[in-house]
């Protein structure tokens, strides 16, 4: 997982870029906490998707079952938010 | 010459069985005496012998009366005659006699018979465990359970469910960017919960100990336990060597769980 940056609303969470099951939308996600945000500006408020399926904001899908993923950095990339990407954590 | 003869063994014999009349009347005389006295010393025994007969019609046993003595003796305790009955009949006394006596003389040993000793555990113990401790959980159904102070943890992140997603907090993951809060208790379910829990009850009551942070449907408390909770891990915290974590955040959407870690 590609993470952006600590969470600011829980502060220990790890930021990373999520893709959705259904239309491939993307977003950024707390892996600590599922606050959410459609871009990169995190100094907005997050989103806190509905529990426990977290439905994309976008489409129909969801954020947390297959093929919901978190990003490769080739996705990233194509959505040009590689920018804000500060390293890869361990798996 | 033979009449004289007959008149005379006639009253040998009247003289003879007086003599066994006599004899025989003392004898029963005596025997009767002797019943009389031992009757003084055992009216009470008597009459708990057959007491005691009566209870063990209705029980199935023998070793009734000296409980039924000791009842009479505390009229307070008399509502639990039938309880100490049976657990003394249960307890499989001798069926003797010699030793029903044996325990009514003796007030003291009354007092300590096997339905005293067979009664139900203390209050306490009983009370202890029929108050769960921090940290424990119930099923509530739909995979979700509910610890002590009324947290829940169902279905969610990651790890597909909250519990195994605060269980990540249980061990230390170094490698992992920024802090990484991990719960003492040598990563035992029980204790890690037992933590939280406390910190939720804390949370509840206030105080300086305790900040809210209120966005949308999330409520985040950090509560200050004021004793270590843990150690900050992660890439920040082993870097800083692992500092003592005293606070616990808590994540949470209504008493629904969604995340808690020591910070």
């Amino acid at each position: 997982m590609y993470y952006v940056e600590t969470c600011p609303f829980c502060e220990q969470g790890n930021l990373g870029v999520r893709i959705c099951s259904l239309a491939g939308d993307v977003v950024i996600l707390c892996d600590e906490c599922d606050a959410l945000w459609l871009s990169t500006e995190i100094s907005d408020p997050p989103a806190f998707p509905e529990q426990p399926d977290l439905p994309c904001p976008c489409c129909q899908g969801n954020l947390t079952d297959a093929p919901a993923h978190w990003a490769s950095f080739g996705e990233i990339y194509q959505k040009g938010w590689v920018s804000i990407v500060k390293g890869e954590m361990p798996e | 010459m033979n009449q004289p003869n007959r008149k005379q063994s006639r009253t040998k014999a009247r003289s003879s069985s007086w003599t066994i009349a006599v004899v025989v009347f003392l004898g029963i005389y005596l025997v009767l005496q002797w019943q009389e006295q031992k009757a003084d010393h055992q009216v009470e025994l008597a009459s708990n012998q057959k007491s005691g007969a009566d209870s063990g019609e209705v029980t199935g046993q023998k070793t009734l009366p000296p409980l039924k003595q000791a009842d009479q003796q505390s009229p307070v305790k008399q509502n639990k005659i039938p309880y100490q009955s049976t657990q003394s009949n249960q307890s499989g006394a001798s069926d003797s006699p010699t030793k029903m006596q044996t325990v009514t003389s003796s007030s003291a040993k009354t007092k300590q018979t096997p339905a005293n000793s067979n009664r139900p555990p203390p209050a306490s113990k009983s009370t202890a465990s029929s108050q769960p401790e921090l940290g424990q959980l119930r099923d509530l159904g739909g995979k979700v359970w509910e610890s002590v102070a009324g947290l829940k943890y169902g279905p969610g992140s990651q790890e597909k469910h909250r519990l195994l997603h605060i269980m990540r907090h249980a061990e230390d993951q170094p490698g992992r960017p920024g802090k990484h809060g991990v719960f003492s208790g040598n990563g035992e379910r029980k204790k890690v919960l037992a933590l939280i829990d406390e910190a939720y009850l804390q949370a509840l009551k206030g105080g300086r100990n305790v900040q809210k942070k209120k966005e949308g449907n999330r409520v985040v408390y950090t509560v200050n336990l004021g004793r270590r909770v843990g150690f900050v891990g992660g890439k920040v915290g082993n870097q800083r060597g692992k500092p003592a974590a005293y606070k616990i955040r808590l994540v949470l959407e209504g008493t629904n769980v969604i995340t808690a870690f020591p910070l």
